[in-house]
């Protein structure tokens, strides 16, 4: 499984990839949308993309209209990955072509359940 | 503390660095929607990842942040005096909340309340404290006032805000809406943070290893090539091994440099916090903020610098209403300005205040016992000034919170003269005061001269060098006087004190004088002095190495080094000794100078004489172009296509060889090549004996008034100026200038001395 991160916190970025390569994942990540847009026309697709809200350059919400005005990446799952305040923008987000959102802070468990829920790592693959 | 945490307090810190930038920013142009989005991401990011940390103050703190810079970022609220202070002081509550994590990785107790009720309330549209804000809006009206009547084309910002938001809560609306301004400053700030994007840290204790061991692939270098210059077979590869051990090192030095601007970055906010404080007005302008400098003398910078410019904001700019008595603008300028000068990168922190009264530091210093009577009568104003620099003085007349910290001058100087650096001032009364910062570009390697005293070889460090005199036995015996047991020399007719180094450093006594000696002219810290010593060796870059205490101890030398034949050398520190051998300040050495670039001016360009080839006609070269007279063995000359070539601290030079020197078996093993400047590349000269320097006097020819090109009247006869131009370019990039510092025009007077005595 690959997945892509795209968040503009180097925090965020290791957080995520330390926990998903910790279970397999081939994890790439990106500082901002344009990034995540050059990495996945380099090496995509990926299984999943995890994409914050708020970035600089092009945000979450343009990224993912961008990835889902594009044919290619169809298959891939989307996960929002969002704060509280930022609640409002989940419905946009889920209209714009999100599969999920995962709201911050959140742990292990918190990243597996929405993991399964867009059908990825199945059946206690962690 | 784990690899996350630290990650987290690293972007943390970056993030509010660059929020405090776009807040001062902000005041200029409170409603720049790209400014206020970076602000808010900042807050945002801290406070989306500390949740993950469980760091709940900081959580705390930073939502409520984050709610205020929503609205801001929104445009439901726009920004003004009193948001821009309370967005300041929740970024310095969060920094020491990082601060505390860093420490002893807990949020620290604190109480954030206030500050938390404050950001609400300012959410709301309500003035936290109303006459506190009325009253900085008017000061700010004030300043915003001139600024406009000064800059011209600077809007006055929409502070009254503020006023209007106590009064209503429907701010936004109420507030008039400034047009976008044309700054020139965004693009430029945008492009600087994309370039910090592509790039990558690293761990500067690793940095540090690198370098040293460049350092010492450096002294390996320099025994190679002295261990070659004897075996030609091994030429090539040592060349080689030269030339990449000095791209490597250049390379390396790189790395470590950083733009001042991380520096200067933080004083837009320390100014208009110590401003607002002090109830002055003042305008800062930073200048050459890209100028490189190593990161560890950066660092080392920093506090100095803020010392500085505090003391600016604080003794120097007077109150508005004294500087209009003054006839002056009520807002002072502070100007940081930084720049590149050789090997040095000199920092200016200039302001237009009151200047400093050389009879408040007179009677200050007697005040305070730090100087008597009779020898306060003996100083210059020059001399004077620099009395500021004592322990224990302070100009402040009363001791302020904001510069009076018990941290004085000295102390700056002292850590500015531990990188090496030197602290300057100039002050003119009623016009305002300069100090000047003058920073080695780097501190690891630096050019040094290797003289030796009773057969000792010592390093002198060419920053303080000015130039060599040779003198002969005959010349030691005669030219040298004494005044009760002080040696003098007469240069150019002005006495310049002497100091013996062997006598300095007990070496024992004077053999009776056979051999003739050197003195190195030196200049430490306004001490002119002549250094007395028997030879001289080459220029080398030297690699400073620290001295163990007990050498210390004896303070005559500031480090020691590896030569290039494998020795040891102290590395002697002109200051320390000027300091040692009771040398006074130097007053007219500006003077000097001034005069001497006066009769320049005056008289015409300096030329040096040379004789291109035996027996031939003087030719003269202008000394400006001259950078240093080598004595080198023919051997060393090689040959690209015809072009005669010579390496060179690393690069090939090329020849110019009129008189067919190189080619003439009958000359001696050793011969004289004068390396000059042409464009932005170097040459080398060679020549059979050098004579002089002289002035030269443009000639016309007969009939027109167009000054002759190529010739010039030197000393009643008319001679030929070398035409450097004409000497061929090399192919490829050596052609280039020759890298690192070339040493000045240092070496000349000795060389010609010894020249002319051969």
């Amino acid at each position: 499984m690959r997945a892509l991160v795209v968040d503009d916190s180097r925090f965020l970025r290791d957080y995520l990839c330390g926990l998903l390569t910790g279970w397999g994942v081939v994890c790439s990540s990106a500082e901002n949308g344009e990034q995540g847009l050059r990495i996945l026309a380099d090496a995509g697709p990926f299984d999943v993309a995890l994409i914050d809200w708020n970035m600089p350059v092009l945000g979450g919400l343009e990224m993912v209209r961008s990835l889902r005005s594009d044919r290619r990446w169809n298959g891939m799952k989307i996960l929002m990955v969002t704060t509280e305040s930022e609640n409002g923008f989940i419905a946009a987000a889920l209209a714009a072509g999100a599969d999920e959102y995962l709201m911050k802070p959140f742990d292990e468990e918190g990243l597996v359940e929405k993991l399964q829920l867009v059908g990825l790592l199945t059946d206690g693959a962690k | 503390m784990d690899e996350l945490t630290r990650e987290f307090l690293i972007e943390s810190q970056e993030g509010l660095d660059r929020m405090e930038r776009c807040l001062t920013e902000l005041e200029e142009r409170p409603q720049d929607g790209e400014l206020l989005a970076d602000i808010f991401r900042s807050v945002h990011t801290i406070k989306g990842t500390t949740g993950f940390l469980g760091y709940s103050r900081l959580e705390k703190l930073s939502h409520a942040g984050e709610n205020l810079l929503g609205m801001l970022r929104d445009g439901k609220l726009v920004a003004n005096e009193e948001i821009i202070s309370t967005l300041l002081q929740l970024l310095d509550d969060l920094r020491a909340i990082l601060q505390s994590i860093e420490n002893d990785n807990s949020e620290g107790q604190g109480d954030d309340h206030a500050m938390i009720e404050r950001l609400h309330a300012l959410q709301h549209g309500e003035a936290v404290a109303v006459a506190e804000s009325v009253e900085l809006v008017e000061s700010v009206e004030i300043a915003a006032e001139t600024k406009t009547k000064k800059a011209g084309k600077r809007r006055a910002p929409a502070r009254s805000n503020s006023a209007e938001a106590a009064g209503s809560e429907a701010a936004p609306e109420a507030a008039p809406k400034p047009a976008a301004e044309p700054v020139a400053g965004v693009p430029q700030q945008r492009a600087q943070v994309s370039a910090a994007d592509s790039t990558l840290r690293v761990d500067i204790t690793l940095l540090n290893q690198m370098m040293n061991l460049v350092g010492e692939l450096v002294l390996t270098r320099n025994q190679i090539l002295q261990a070659t210059n004897t075996d030609v077979a091994f030429a090539p590869l040592s060349r080689r091994l030269d030339m990449v051990t000095s791209d490597l090192r250049e390379a390396v030095m790189k790395v470590r440099m950083q733009p001042v601007s991380h520096v200067f970055s933080k004083f837009p906010r320390l100014v208009r916090d110590l401003a607002q404080q002090l109830d002055k007005q003042i305008h800062l302008e930073l200048e050459g903020q890209e100028t490189e400098l190593d990161k560890s003398l950066l660092e080392a910078i920093k506090d100095p610098l803020t010392h500085l410019v505090r003391n600016s904001c604080d003794h120097g700019i007077e109150m508005p209403a004294a500087r209009e008595a003054a006839g002056k603008n009520p807002a002072g300028t502070l100007r940081l300005r930084a720049y590149q000068e050789g090997s040095h990168v000199l920092i200016e922190v200039a302001d237009d205040g009151g200047g400093i009264r050389v009879e408040k530091i007179r009677d200050k210093a007697l005040e305070r016992k730090l100087i008597t009577q009779e020898k306060v009568a003996q100083l210059s104003e020059r001399e004077l000034l620099q009395l500021i620099f004592l322990p224990g003085f302070s100009t402040a007349a009363a001791v302020t919170n904001v510069s009076g910290r018990g941290v004085g001058m000295d102390v700056v100087r002292n850590n500015v003269e531990k990188i090496g650096g030197k602290v300057e001032i100039e002050s003119r009364p009623g016009k305002g005061t300069t100090l000047r910062l003058r920073i080695p570009l780097t501190l690891a390697i630096v050019p040094a001269l290797i003289v030796s005293s009773r057969s000792q070889s010592f390093a002198l460090p060419q920053g303080a060098l000015f130039e060599l005199v040779h003198l002969t036995p005959e010349e030691r015996r005669t030219q040298i006087e004494w005044l009760e047991n002080a040696p003098l020399y007469r240069l150019r007719g002005k006495l310049l004190p002497l100091v013996y180094l062997s006598r300095m450093l007990e070496q024992g006594e004077d053999p009776e004088v056979e051999a003739g000696c050197y003195i190195a002219v030196l200049n430490a810290d306004g001490r002119r002095y002549g250094l007395v010593i028997d030879g001289l060796a080459d220029p080398e870059e030297i690699v400073v190495k620290p001295l163990s205490s007990a050498l210390k101890e004896i303070g005559l030398f500031s480090g020691a080094t590896l030569m290039g034949n494998g020795e040891m050398a102290l590395i002697l520190d002109p200051a320390a000794i000027a300091v040692r051998a009771e040398i006074g300040l130097s007053e007219e050495e500006e003077e000097e100078q001034d005069q001497a670039s006066a009769a320049l001016a005056s008289e015409g360009e300096e030329f040096l004489l040379v004789e291109t080839g035996e027996g031939t006609a003087q030719a003269a070269l202008p000394l400006s172009e001259v950078l240093r007279i080598e004595r080198i063995e023919r051997g060393r000359v090689e040959h690209i296509g015809r072009t005669p070539v010579l390496r060179f601290d690393g690069v090939l030079l090329p020849l110019e060889d009129s008189s067919g020197l190189l080619d003439d078996v009958s000359q001696a093993a050793e011969m004289t090549v004068i390396v000059c400047r042409e464009g932005t590349r170097h040459v080398g000269i060679t020549v059979a004996h050098v004579l002089d320097v002289a002035t030269g006097s443009a000639l016309s020819e007969a009939g027109t008034n167009a000054v002759a090109a190529g010739v010039t009247l030197l000393r009643e006869r008319v001679t030929e100026v070398v035409n450097l131009s004409r000497i061929p370019v090399l192919p490829g990039p050596a052609a280039g200038p020759i890298p690192g510092p070339i040493p000045g025009p240092i070496a000349i007077t000795a060389e010609l001395e010894a020249e002319a005595c051969r």
